[in-house]
């Protein structure tokens, strides 16, 4: 068995776990009802994408030092699965901010900084596909460095613009102590989750080098 | 893979979907029940009380709490198929992708003088 598999089965199980404890451990919370439970996967969402875009930045960093190709690859498909983590975040925001603030969408500091950054991890492949070879990869890995600047803009933001709709950073840790356990193990899950595709991302992208490399062969032959 | 993956995706939906159903399912309390609750509460009081306006007061609190948790029960609902819909999507991309690419490695290798088809 495949490291990715085992990671893959691991992963399934925490997510079912995290599933079930969501729906049948946490109890309904008594303000927002049934609908706080979209907090168990949004806000660990928004976590795996620090953590995403935190592992880009990091290659990004390493590929500029040793100039190591693996290193790009790893950056680019962190910061692809870092933008689907986002996608949930943004799809998931609104379908919690119509019952909770009875608007889809607000300009507030933290909902602001989020459409940037996945705006800016957009942009990041715009660039990956607009250039090539030592080029694409330099580049990208310098914007990859510098989009990791709104993270900590992202979680700070209600507290540097006084946002009133987000709770601040510390209230989360105020929640009942089913609620914390079933949330931490969905953040796991998803982490798990994050993992096991990273994997798969970094497979096909060896694939696809494999292919190249036998076609240029080919090719001089 | 590619099919191990649909069925995995599959799966893990039905189980959440299953466990949604089996786990938060809006407590339906039929009109006989409300009729006889308030009858019950109505004869342990003292004063004096209209039984039909109390019944249908009781009776249309319970139907809009039953349309309040509805809509918050849609909204959740929303949230967790939109997950699973980017989760799906983004998941398939990658095996359809992985599964082309196996496909073309193993043509090369197998025919390394059709290297310029499928291009």
């Amino acid at each position: 068995m495949k490291l990715s598999q085992v990671v893959g089965t691991i992963a399934m199980a925490f997510l079912f776990l995290a599933i079930y404890l969501v729906f049948s451990y946490a109890p309904i919370e008594t303000t927002m009802l049934e609908v706080q439970k979209i907090f168990y996967f949004h806000v660990s969402s928004a976590l795996t994408v620090f953590l995403a875009f935190g592992v880009t930045c990091l290659f990004s960093l390493l590929y500029l030092i040793k100039r190591n190709d693996k290193f790009d690859t790893v950056a680019a498909a962190s910061a692809e699965l870092g933008i689907v983590f986002c996608t949930i975040v943004l799809l998931t925001g609104p379908i919690w901010a119509k019952p909770a603030w009875n608007t889809w969408w607000n300009w507030e500091p933290r909902l602001t900084s989020t459409l940037i950054l996945w705006l800016m991890y957009i942009g990041y492949f715009i660039l990956r596909s607009a250039l090539a070879g030592e080029k694409k990869k330099v580049y990208s890995a310098v914007l990859g460095i510098l989009a990791f600047l709104d993270v900590p803009i992202v979680y700070f933001s209600v507290e540097i613009w006084q946002g009133n709709l987000h709770p601040d950073t510390d209230t989360k840790w105020n929640l009942a102590p089913e609620m914390v356990t079933t949330w931490m193990l969905t953040w796991l899950a998803l982490t798990v989750v994050y993992v096991f595709v990273l994997m798969v991302r970094y497979e096909t992208e060896h694939l696809k080098t494999r292919l190249e490399i036998i076609q240029d062969r080919q090719m001089g032959e | 893979m590619n099919k191990a993956a649909l069925v995995i995706v599959g799966l893990v939906f039905l189980i959440f979907f299953s466990l949604f159903l089996g786990g938060q399912v809006p407590i339906a309390i039929t009109q006989d029940e409300v009729r006889a609750a308030v009858n019950d509460a109505i004869a342990d009081m003292d004063a004096q009380v209209d039984e039909t306006e109390v019944g249908q007061a009781v009776s249309r609190s319970i139907e809009k709490l039953e349309e309040r948790q509805k809509r918050r029960l849609k909204f959740l609902v929303s949230a967790y198929f939109m997950i699973w819909l980017v989760f799906s999507f983004y998941v398939l991309r990658i095996v359809r992708e992985q599964s082309r690419l196996r496909q073309r490695l193993d043509q090369l290798e197998s025919h390394p003088d059709r290297s310029g088809e499928g291009n």
